[in-house]
């Protein structure tokens, strides 16, 4: 048990937190729906941080893996009368398999062209979603998604919502505490190495991928039940942005790290009413995590640059340098 | 049952890094590789894990072709391991978790079974962590088994990289320089370790510079230079060869090769 505990004493210790100022301000519409924004968006930047931190993929269509998981969950409940609670499985493993499919095709590009590509579907989905025609509710949308039967007060979603992240955080940290998270870490570090442990890199990489998309698929299954509504610009692009800015302010590579950025950008995004100004604070956000934490920027430019070096290191000849010349260490 | 080579040629551009090289590891025997900088050593083991083309020639284990696997299917259980010429560990990980590393090809449970940490995921894992202890304590690892890799000594980081590969759990084990900046001690643990695991079914192939580990572990020696075979035989035989003389230890130390100690 103790070991259980002390497995996921971060998310615990989060969780526990949040418990708490949701008791304490359970009468507060204002702070509620604020944790309850924290939990949704904040998985959403979960399933970025997971993708850039673990995988070396840095996503823009985030926002539009939750988008499908919302519409999944709101045309499914709305338009097929299931009940809500059933559709948080269609709306974790639809977008699972959209990114399966896209994931063998994006996991092989480096790291910038990676962006670009995942911004583009991010566009795309915009179109499809905007053109669905009845299906999807083109520009207007679809309301009156219900909630599930036990969580229809504030504090109870809001609850649901934590208890969908404390389940994720336990999930996450499982599997990065096991063989497939160690070789998510070794291919992360250095390809070759991973590929001399027997690793299948695009596979793993791509199953990693879609598991990123599977969490915010169930954000949308959230979002749509809190807003009870759905629109093509609920998760757009601005969100899919702010979520990347969340994830790394908060810090990609932990498991708690990417809730604490949405807490934090959230929490101060809301004293400030204006839309474009609110870009401004998170971009200065992200330019002071830079300034006070240096061994983070070092660690996460770093990275990036040696990602892109080793990437393309490893494409151009599949093994180590010609012997007589020692292969640099990056470390 | 070996692990050979056959007529295998191996070109970066312009330059030939093996040329004609056929040879034959048998399982249950250390087999070595020695040859001066750049004749071939690495580019060998690479050739044996398909981490190159092949220019000519063909890589076969126990009858069977490997040239169609690519390195990850062939450096699985019960195929081949190898240690990397420069050790590319995490330097954030421990000197265990270095090690639990090479448990991955016979602990692979899929995503979603990690994730739930299943009864069988946490048998495996626990099976392996005391796996992990008994090669750690048989290579001398314990005072550095929680130090960082990036902070232990390099000696210690390429002793962790065998580790590694005998984790792995191959059926020939492929070692590059595994001596390297380790101590007399270090040395002698390191040599009981290889012949015990060769005794156990294995095939260890050794490229090695340190002649004394060679003539303590190895049954047969192969000597490269430029590319070629030059010289195959048992450690005693190959030292008092003159073209292994002249090449690898250069001319006139004919002498000091047969009294090594």
């Amino acid at each position: 048990m103790t070991t259980l505990v002390k497995r996921h004493a971060s998310a615990l210790g989060l969780v526990a937190v949040v418990a708490l100022l949701l008791i304490v301000f359970s009468d507060d519409g204002v702070v509620l729906g604020r944790l309850t924004t924290i939990a949704v968006i904040g998985l959403i930047a979960l399933s970025v941080g997971m993708g850039w931190g673990q995988v070396g993929i840095l996503s823009l269509c985030q926002a539009q893996f939750a988008a499908v998981g919302a519409y999944v969950t709101a045309i499914l409940s709305v338009q097929y009368d299931w009940p809500v609670l059933l559709t948080v499985v269609p709306a974790a493993v639809l977008p699972m398999l959209v990114a399966a499919v896209f994931g063998r095709f994006l996991v092989g590009l480096s790291a910038l062209t990676l962006g670009i590509a995942t911004f583009v579907l991010a566009r795309l989905a915009h179109i499809a979603i905007t053109n669905g025609g009845e299906l999807t509710g083109g520009f207007l949308g679809i309301s009156g998604v219900p909630r599930v039967d036990f969580a229809q007060s504030q504090l109870e979603f809001a609850f649901l919502s934590w208890a969908c992240v404390l389940i994720v955080l336990v999930l996450y940290k499982n599997l990065m505490d096991s063989a497939f998270g160690r070789a998510l870490r070794t291919i992360r570090h250095d390809p070759l190495r991973a590929e001399a442990d027997g690793i299948r890199i695009e596979t793993l990489q791509t199953k990693a991928f879609a598991l990123t998309a599977g969490v915010a698929g169930t954000a949308g299954w959230l979002y749509a039940q809190f807003l009870s509504y759905i629109g093509p610009d609920s998760l757009g692009i601005a969100l899919g942005i702010s979520v990347v800015l969340m994830a790394i302010v908060g810090g990609a590579q932990s498991i708690v790290g990417p809730l604490i950025g949405a807490a934090v950008l959230i929490s101060v995004g809301d004293y400030i009413p204006v839309e474009s100004a609110r870009g401004m604070v998170y971009g200065g956000a992200l330019i002071l995590m830079f300034l006070l934490a240096p061994g983070g920027l070092a660690a996460f430019a770093g990275f990036a640059g040696t990602e892109l070096r080793r990437r393309r290191r490893h494409r151009a000849d599949r093994s180590p340098a010609p012997e007589g010349q020692e292969a640099v260490s990056w470390h | 049952m070996a692990l050979i080579t056959r007529s295998v040629s191996v070109h970066f551009g312009g330059v030939v890094a093996l040329s004609d090289v056929t040879i034959g590891f048998e399982s249950g025997v250390v087999s070595g590789v020695v040859g001066p900088n750049g004749s071939g050593k690495t580019t060998l083991f690479n050739a044996l894990a398909g981490f190159v083309k092949l220019a000519d020639g063909t890589v076969v284990m126990d009858e069977q072709p490997l040239d169609r696997l690519r390195p990850y299917q062939r450096l699985q259980p019960g195929i081949l391991a190898r240690t990397l010429q420069t050790p590319r560990s995490d330097p954030d990980m421990t000197v265990r978790e270095s090690i639990l590393c090479g448990f991955y090809g016979s602990l692979r449970a899929g995503m979603l079974r990690s994730m739930l940490r299943t009864p069988a995921v946490r048998r495996g894992e626990a099976g392996a962590r005391r796996q992990v202890d008994d090669i750690i304590g048989a290579l001398g690892l314990g005072p550095f088994a929680d130090m960082r890799v990036g902070g232990a000594p390099i000696g210690i980081v390429r002793l962790t990289d065998v580790g590694r590969a005998m984790a792995a759990d191959p059926k020939y084990l492929l070692l590059d320089e595994p001596a390297a900046g380790l101590d007399e001690e270090e040395r002698a643990r390191l040599a009981a370790k290889i012949v015990d695991v060769a005794r156990s079914g294995v095939g260890v192939v050794l490229i090695e510079h340190n002649f004394p580990l060679i003539r303590l572990v190895c049954d047969v020696v192969t000597v490269l230079n430029n590319g070629q075979q030059i010289a195959h035989g048992t450690p005693g035989e190959v030292s008092r060869e003159p073209q292994v003389v002249d090449a690898y230890l250069g001319k006139g130390t004919h002498e000091s090769t047969s009294d090594d100690s």
